[in-house]
């Protein structure tokens, strides 16, 4: 009774993994870019947040900072941080399964970490709070479940999905300049820039993409790019507000 | 009139669909003390996380993870530990559920339903089939109350007096679930189909007491029980329908997009207010909410509280084995109090911005209130004077409900004047101070009626040694339970705190804290007395005659169990309803149906 | 009887004492609140310190109530127990139905009655009116603040050097940086301080106007003897004074439930001794900038 299961489990993966290295083997386009800022840095100069209240606060860091808009001044062009970059359109009617590994969102120094990030429909999403102080933790979503919970004590865990196509903002009510940005997507093609202000989707079908850029101050961006099997392409977004 | 033209009905209209007032008096009876034990079993949990904040529950957290499943305990308790929603909707449940599905139905629908009738002679109801309309309004409300703990997000968790704007953008519904199925919208239907219920009943109440009492029996032959129980039909009757229009009102707020109770520019969470994915229109007041629910709630407290001091007058009057001092003074107190409750009810509002005239206003009213309250706890105890005291099981109860009433009583006098109340508002001085008036007061005479009537009801007598046990136990946890709450509210801690000791104030305290806690507890181990005594005394209960506390009213010239009909014949009713110990009479009662003594 | 008063004394005496001995066991230290100050005074299971210059009025009527309260609950009780004794049934003993005349109670009703009618008129109407109306005049120099609740926390608007508060809306509110939605075009809101903490000069008036963004909460700082619903949509200007000799650091507690986490809504007040501190406080309180470069 068990190894017919185990047997039939077994082929069902091997034909399964099969499929997907065979789709794998032809989806290996890439597109890569950075995303530039040409304007006046100094109109978005980041504040220290007072987080006067809460000792926890002042663990991790001496001060944190505003978060809205964050430019890597080192990089030259000058490049911004936490832009969302993704296939807005040109996946036809391709389906992707969402991955096993669930995304991490800790809350640590009354901070988000990530302070933006995707996930895939049907994702795991493991809210961490790191803290030893009361976080709240508040969906604002228009389409998938208002979450708004609490993890009052150090080490809680809650695991969600979000089931629909989104983005939305979380906030902590307790904590009220905590704040970050989550999108939903149902296909695995999206980045977020980093410190060096580039981003990279990988493993792309050949085709014709709209690929956009989103960020929570300058708002979207978006551009067509092709790609051949096997291609890399460049395209650099430039917000010049 | 009486009983000899009905026929034999199937057991579904025998024992379910019944128009018998006292089969729906004992429907109302179990359904509402099954309600007031889950009730009560939401209190125990919230006193866990009371006393010790964050802590696993032991017990009960795995029990009920294995009785509502992971995907539940991981909403509201992951490892044993109640989230703070949670903690809100068991406070919301347990005041809405004891006061709306369990003391009100326990005083009005059992006992009113029950021993009403009863007492003024009539075969039953003035409208049976509206009777059972009321209990089947109150059990599909109940159902309703009930099931919004199993929908995503769980039960209402704004209190129990869900105050708009909270109420209205708290808790929207879950992606993919139909709009009515969250808690709040569905406490809202509850309560409208609750208050129906009430407002059915009340309707038949009064009828029945005007034009169905017996051939002799004025009104002031009545006992004090029917008096309160035609008052409380009057507040019931008056109150309720501004909170079912105001309930009606904020369900619209919650799934039709009106904004009755809220005003524009609602920010919530650094985004404008939403509410079933609209913006807010704007333009409504909160504080109307606020004006229609006391409205309400204040003659609410007495529907809690008359019906009971009903019972304790029966009680002591025949226990005493004399007759009530000041049965006049008594009834026009009920009525005066009655009529006053109606314009005391903005002293739960004195802290919403209120200029000093109005405020005088309602704190004259609430000190006049004081009045007749002060003349019915006097003449109750004055009946004591001179008297042959029985110490019965019910007389306990009946006795303990007056120091009891006493505390509740006067603890409310510094919340009725506007300046002691500022420090004291929204603390645990007026869980104490209301509790009090429910809890001990309340409830001890409910199970004092229980033990009072329980041979009407059954043939059978309760248990004497378990019943002192009950009472001992019962009144001593009692006290534990809900004393400290005064020296926690005087230390300034607020109701409704999830985690008390995050206060300076709640940290000094918090030891008083786990003492009410114990307390808690160990009046739910008592009420195992209870319980075993109930259930057992049903069926092997030493069987009594019709009259077994030799009392005067009518209820006790009927056969026990009474028949469908009540009376064999009509009674015919000669003098007042306490005649005991006339002089030169062999016994020391004259019921009111006794032609002579013989 | 007697024998069964007795034993029912036995099992009150007995349950109380087993409750004693069980409750404290179970205690266990509750958790330290999460300032990074301590907190002045010491609380207790009566009425916490007092620092306000009006307080002292509550707590006369609060006291006086509570020994009025006594006296009548031990006059019925003694009567209670009096009767509960001598009028128990026992052999020989019956019931007199003839009603007493009780002109005892009569008196009682009367002296309650006017009791509470001069508490009421004599001390919590006037002091009402002082409390809620009497607010300070411009000569008094009152400090003005604006406090907006939300869920859940306390946002403290202090209007800066030029005493003017700027203009709010809430298309301007940006949750880290601009709490409040202050107009950034609005010259009188350049200097405009906002801060989760509330702080004051010991023996200045200050007067509150208190707003919520969201839902009903309760403005409550029981050391000061104040408590005042926040209405969203209704603007309540309040007012308190300190006494001279207060500074020192207290909490401001939020008394109406406005969400899952209303326990959390929690904000430090400091009193401070002298006018210099404030200012001192205030200007530390300004938006400074962050240097991504040493934090990263």
């Amino acid at each position: 009774m068990h190894r017919g299961k185990a047997i039939v489990l077994a082929l069902v993966g091997a034909l399964t993994m099969g499929w997907g290295c065979q789709a794998m083997a032809d989806d290996n386009a890439v597109i890569k870019g950075k995303i530039v800022f040409k304007g006046d840095v100094a109109k978005y100069k980041r504040s220290t947040i007072k987080t006067n209240k809460d000792p926890q606060c002042k663990k991790s860091k001496k001060k944190i900072g505003t978060y809205a808009v964050i430019f890597n001044k080192k990089t030259d062009p000058i490049t911004v941080r936490n832009v969302m970059v993704y296939v807005k359109d040109g996946l036809g009617d391709r389906t992707y399964k969402a991955p096993d590994e669930p995304v991490l969102l800790t809350q640590f120094g009354c901070e988000y970490k990530p302070h933006v990030f995707g996930i895939m429909a049907g994702q795991t999403l493991t809210v961490k709070n790191g803290d030893a102080t009361n976080h709240n933790i508040h969906f604002q979503s228009k389409v998938n479940t208002q979450h708004n919970f609490t993890q009052p004590k150090k080490g809680m865990t809650k695991d969600l999905t979000l089931l629909k196509e989104d983005t939305f903002f979380v906030k902590c009510d307790v904590h009220p300049w905590m704040g970050c940005h989550i999108q939903v997507f149902d296909h695995p093609f999206f980045a977020v820039t980093g410190k060096d202000g580039t981003f990279e989707l990988k493993g792309l079908p050949a085709g014709k993409y709209t690929i956009e850029a989103f960020h929570e101050k300058f708002g979207k961006m978006s551009m067509t790019v092709e790609v051949a099997s096997g291609e890399t392409k460049t395209a650099d977004f430039t917000y010049a507000p | 009139m009486s009983g000899e033209h009905h026929k034999e009905l199937g057991f579904f209209r025998k024992y379910v669909f019944s128009v018998d007032h006292k089969v729906i008096g004992i429907q109302y009876g179990i359904t509402a003390l099954c309600f007031l034990f889950f009730g009560f079993c939401l209190i125990m949990m919230i006193r866990w996380q009371l006393a010790y904040p964050g802590e696993p529950m032991p017990l009960i957290g795995g029990l009920l993870e294995r009785l509502m499943g992971a995907k539940w305990a991981e909403e509201f308790m992951p490892g044993g530990r109640m989230t703070p929603d949670f903690y809100n909707a068991l406070g919301a449940m347990h005041g809405t559920i004891m006061i709306f599905l369990g003391v009100v139905p326990l005083l009005v629908g059992a006992f009113g339903n029950y021993v009403m009738p009863l007492q003024i002679g009539a075969p039953d109801m003035a409208f049976p089939k509206i009777n059972m309309a009321s209990y089947w309004c109150f059990a599909a409300g109940g159902v309703i109350m009930l099931s919004s703990f199993l929908v995503p997000g769980g039960a209402a968790n704004s209190g129990w007096t869900s105050y708009p704007p909270l109420s209205a953008i708290a808790q929207p519904p879950a992606a993919g679930w139909p709009i009515l199925f969250s808690g709040q919208t569905l406490w809202l239907v509850g309560m409208v189909a609750l208050i129906t219920s009430s407002l059915l009943g009340s309707v038949n109440f009064i009828v029945t007491i005007i034009q169905l009492r017996v051939k002799g029996l004025t009104m002031f032959r009545l006992p004090f029980f029917v008096w309160a129980q035609f008052v409380t039909s009057f507040l019931l009757l008056l109150a309720f329908p501004p909170l079912e229009a105001a309930g009606v009102l904020q369900l619209m707020d919650r799934v039709a997009g009106t904004s009755f109770f809220l005003p524009e520019g609602l920010v919530v969470s650094g985004q404008v207010a939403m509410v079933q994915g609209r913006e807010i229109a704007g333009g409504g007041n909160p504080l109307l909410w606020q004006h229609l629910f006391w409205f309400l709630a204040h003659p609410e407290v007495y529907v809690l509280i008359l019906p009971a001091m009903g019972i304790v007058a029966e009680i002591i009057a025949n226990n005493t084995r004399k007759p009530l001092w000041g049965y006049r003074a008594l009834v026009y107190s009920t009525v005066f109090l009655g009529f006053m409750s109606f314009i005391v009810w903005a002293h739960h509002m004195f802290m919403t911005g209120m200029g000093t005239s109005i405020s005088a206003f309602f704190a004259t009213t609430t000190m006049i209130i004081s009045i007749p309250s002060v003349i019915i706890l006097t003449a109750l105890i004055i009946s004591l004077y001179n008297g042959a005291i029985r110490f019965t099981t019910p007389m306990l109860f009946a006795l303990a409900f007056l120091p009891m009433f006493a505390i509740g009583g006067l603890t409310g006098l510094p919340l009725g004047l506007p300046v002691s109340d500022i420090p004291l508002h929204d603390t645990y001085y007026v869980i104490g101070h209301f509790h009090y008036v429910v809890a001990p007061g309340t409830i001890l005479a409910i199970f004092g009626g229980i033990y009072y009537w329980f041979p009407k009801i059954t043939g059978r007598k309760m248990n004497d040694t378990l019943g002192r046990l009950h009472f001992v136990f019962t009144f001593i946890c009692m006290n534990v339970v809900f004393m400290p709450m005064f020296f926690q509210g005087l230390a300034g801690v607020s109701r409704r705190l999830f985690d008390q000791t995050q206060y300076s104030w709640g940290a000094a305290v918090q030891g008083w804290t786990i003492t009410s806690s114990w307390g808690a507890w160990m009046l739910g181990v008592a009420q195992i007395f209870f319980f075993i005594n109930f259930f057992w005394s049903i069926w092997g209960g030493k069987k009594v005659s019709n009259n077994p506390w030799e009392a005067t009213t009518i209820e006790w010239s009927a056969p026990s169990p009474p028949p469908h009909g009540n009376f064999a014949t009509e009674p015919v009713v000669y003098r007042g309803p306490y005649e005991y110990s006339v002089p030169g009479m062999s016994k020391d009662f004259f019921p009111q149906t006794a032609v002579t003594e013989a | 009887m007697y024998r069964n008063l007795l034993r029912m004394l036995i099992l009150v005496i007995g349950g109380c004492a087993l409750m004693a001995i069980v409750s404290p066991a179970m205690a266990q230290d509750a958790t330290a609140p999460s300032f990074d100050v301590e907190i002045t005074g010491t609380y207790g299971p009566f009425l916490p310190p007092d620092v306000s210059t009006t307080g002292h009025q509550s707590d006369l009527l609060i006291n006086t109530l509570h020994w009025f309260m006594g006296v009548l609950f031990v006059g019925w009780g003694i009567f209670f127990v009096y009767c509960l004794v001598k009028f128990r049934q026992r052999p020989g003993h019956k019931a007199d139905p003839k009603p007493v005349k009780a002109k005892v109670s009569k008196y009682a009703e009367i002296v309650v009655a006017v009791f509470e009618a001069a508490l009421l008129v004599g001390l919590s109407i006037p002091v009402w009116a002082e409390v809620k109306e009497g607010f300070p005049t411009e000569e008094e120099n009152p400090q003005h603040v604006r406090v907006v609740a939300e869920q859940f926390a306390w946002n403290f608007h202090y209007p800066g050097p030029d005493g003017v508060f700027g203009r709010a809306g809430p298309q301007f509110i940006d949750m880290a940086s601009n709490i409040l939605g202050i107009d950034p075009d609005d010259e009188h809101g350049a200097d405009d301080i906002v801060s989760g903490e509330l702080h004051v000069v010991a023996g200045r008036p200050v007067i509150a106007d208190v707003t919520s963004k969201d839902v009903i909460h309760s403005f409550s700082i029981p050391v000061l003897r104040l408590k005042q619903d926040v209405i969203p949509g209704m603007r309540i200007p309040v007012w308190f004074n300190t006494k001279d000799d207060s500074a020192g650091n207290y909490e401001v507690a939020c008394a109406q439930l406005c969400g899952n986490n209303h326990y959390s809504m929690r904000a430090l007040m400091v009193i401070h001794a002298t006018q210099s501190d404030v200012d001192a406080w205030l200007e530390s309180a300004k938006p400074e900038e962050f240097d991504e470069d040493e934090f990263d």
